[in-house]
């Protein structure tokens, strides 16, 4: 049945990049979708794109193991759904649709009259795309395993083979709609096993019990690892959301600006959805190996797996582990476009090139940039996992800054700018090697992504207010109209 | 700005104070408040319009982010939960309180004054120009 509905999935996604291919004529198409994303689609995009396989495994098991601290990892979407929109979603459309922009480091370009900004973005970028690529691949391989029983390193190619195949033809136009499709599994997915998992755990209050009568500070406030991690996880969580590529440059796809007001609305639903399953599998599963009702796990991401195979109907368990391949499919089309891009159109642009043939360099990086990912992805455990950390960080610590204040305050400057993303970009490298190679402890309490954030803001502020006298000349009459709405 | 650059300091406080291995209230406090601070700053810098704040926005970001930091407050002076104690929705009463407070306001409240502000103070009809 598994393998039924496996190939229902892939067929389904396989039909909707014919149709979207088949609209895919331009650079604008490949990159941006045509500036013609209405509004349902652009929110389950954005959901799909923002929420990777680690809402489904890693996320859950996080939660079995940490318990409200994991929380603190999805809390902050309470807040960051309408300030994404709030801060980036009016300046990022129209900037796209004034002067005709592609890409974030575009927009940076645009706002600093820099193209050095614009290439320093756009290396920070591929680092942080590379990275996420690699992981999500090597996940992709083992969803595909469980699936088929293909075996990792085939899964790997078979995986990436897929995802490609749509990207590749349709680029991003391909991958908002096949996100639509995906993100409707993974939301569809999510609640299902929400009802099974607290009917499994005889309800929320005889879950909670069982786990407070064993260790009671796990569903306490803030968890197992208490205050500060807890806290850091929601400051790294909440503005580290403003700095992520793919859901800044979706912006510039909206067909139409007014469609933005219903847009956090929706968005906050469909995130809703998707994460039910992430509590409630966490917790039912403790409650459930506590009571001795289910054997100890051998691993904490084993928890939605031993879960399904369990307490959930063999059709339903299939849907999810398609809502898994759907939740990693999703955010690697859209990191493929933006890594494509940056390639393509930021980098020659910021060595001082206009970028030619677009669609067709565009799409050669797509696979460039695939195949190296499913390269990385087959040294499992080594390269893999730190390059897995790597993204979020680098894309907050780079982004945040330059982006999200500099697009909504006009002191800012373009060393600003600069300082910020080079401080970003070698402290982020930097610590998460030295933690990785474990040549350097961090003490709970403390994350890495927490200390590099909170610098290059404060370098982004500090060095700003050092060279103010600047500003003013390094803003374009008519960027500066639409940061002040003029 | 003047928010943003305290919750920052506020911040790397908290964090001056884990790496001294401090264990005083007053760590977990200086994160929360500076978390806060940082998001309500840059929410306030993003609503200003033409030099000016927009009123209702404004007002939704100093309750939302008030409240939030009013929350994370009283659950950081609010002792721990222990087996057996009152639940609220099936959850310890602090964790729920909590997550009430921090998660669920501003799920609900920030999308819906959004919306109703939209038309006002976020994109009024005479703005929508047909490339925007």
């Amino acid at each position: 049945m598994r393998e039924v509905v496996g190939l229902a999935y892939f067929a389904i996604c396989a039909a909707i990049a014919v149709w979207a291919t088949r609209r895919t004529r331009t650079a604008d198409d490949f990159f941006v979708a045509g500036r013609g994303v209405g509004l349902v689609p652009f929110a389950i995009a954005a959901m799909a794109s923002t929420l990777s396989g680690f809402a489904f495994i890693g996320g859950t098991g996080l939660v079995y193991s940490l318990g409200m601290t994991a929380i603190f990892l999805i809390l902050p979407a309470g807040v960051t759904n309408t300030l994404g929109a709030w801060v980036l979603g009016k300046r990022m459309h129209r900037l796209g649709s004034t002067r005709k922009l592609l890409t974030v480091p575009d927009a940076l370009a645009a706002r600093y009259r820099s193209p050095a900004t614009q290439g320093l973005s756009a290396v920070a970028i591929l680092a942080g795309v590379v990275g996420y690529l690699a992981t999500n691949a090597l996940a992709l391989g083992v969803v595909i395993d469980a699936l088929f029983a293909t075996g990792l390193g085939p899964g790997i190619w078979i995986g990436t083979a897929v995802t490609l195949a749509y990207s590749v033809s349709g680029g991003i136009l391909a991958g908002i709609y096949t996100d639509v499709f995906q993100g409707l599994v993974m939301a569809i997915a999510s609640t299902a096993v929400f009802v099974f998992a607290l009917d499994a755990g005889g309800g929320l209050a005889a879950i909670t019990r069982t786990i407070e009568a064993a260790d009671p500070t796990l569903l306490g406030p803030w968890g197992a690892r208490g205050a500060m991690t807890a806290l850091s996880f929601f400051f790294v969580f909440a503005v580290g959301s403003l700095g992520q590529p793919q859901i800044a440059h979706k912006y510039y796809m909206l067909c139409d600006l007014a469609r933005l007001k219903w847009y956090p609305v929706l968005m906050t639903v469909a995130m809703v959805l998707s994460q039910l399953l992430l509590f409630s599998v966490g917790v039912t599963v403790k409650a459930l190996v506590l009571r001795g009702e289910m054997p100890s796990l051998a691993s904490p991401d084993e928890a939605t797996p031993q879960f399904l195979l369990r307490f959930v109907p063999v059709v339903l368990s299939a849907l999810v582990f398609a809502g898994v391949a759907a939740a990693i499919m999703s955010t690697v089309n859209s990191f493929l476009s933006i890594g494509a891009a940056a390639l393509t159109h930021d980098l020659p642009r910021a060595l001082g090139r206009e970028p030619v043939r677009q669609l067709l360099i565009g799409r050669i990086w797509t696979v460039v940039i695939a195949v190296l990912a499913a390269l990385l992805a087959q040294q499992a455990g080594l390269l893999v996992a730190f390059l897995g950390i790597l993204g979020y960080g680098l894309f907050a610590s780079t982004l945040v800054p330059a982006l999200a204040i500099g697009l909504n305050w006009t002191g800012a400057t373009r060393e600003g700018a600069l300082a910020s993303i080079a401080t970003g970009l070698t402290l982020t490298v930097g610590l998460e090697w030295l933690v990785w190679s474990k040549k350097l402890t961090v003490p709970q309490g403390i994350t890495v992504t927490g200390i590099t954030l909170v610098t290059s803001l404060l370098v982004f502020l500090s060095v700003s207010w050092l060279t103010r006298d600047h500003a003013a000349a390094q803003l374009d009459p008519d960027v500066r109209a639409i940061m002040l709405d003029n | 700005m003047i928010a943003l650059v305290v919750g920052l300091l506020g911040i790397v406080g908290a964090y001056v104070g884990v790496l001294l291995g401090l264990t005083s209230p007053l760590v977990p406090l200086g994160m929360a408040l500076g978390t806060t601070a940082v998001l309500g700053g840059i929410a306030q810098l993003a609503i200003v319009r033409a030099g000016r704040e927009t009123p209702a926005l404004a007002r939704t970001v100093r309750w939302v982010f008030g409240g939030m930091a009013v929350g994370f407050v009283v659950v950081l002076l609010l002792p721990a939960p222990v087996a057996g104690g009152p639940l609220l929705f099936g959850l310890p009463r602090v964790t729920a309180i909590l997550l009430l407070v921090v998660g669920a306001m501003p799920l609900v409240v920030l999308p819906i004054a959004y919306a109703r502000a939209f038309d006002a103070e976020v994109i009024p009809p005479t703005e929508r120009r047909p490339d925007a």
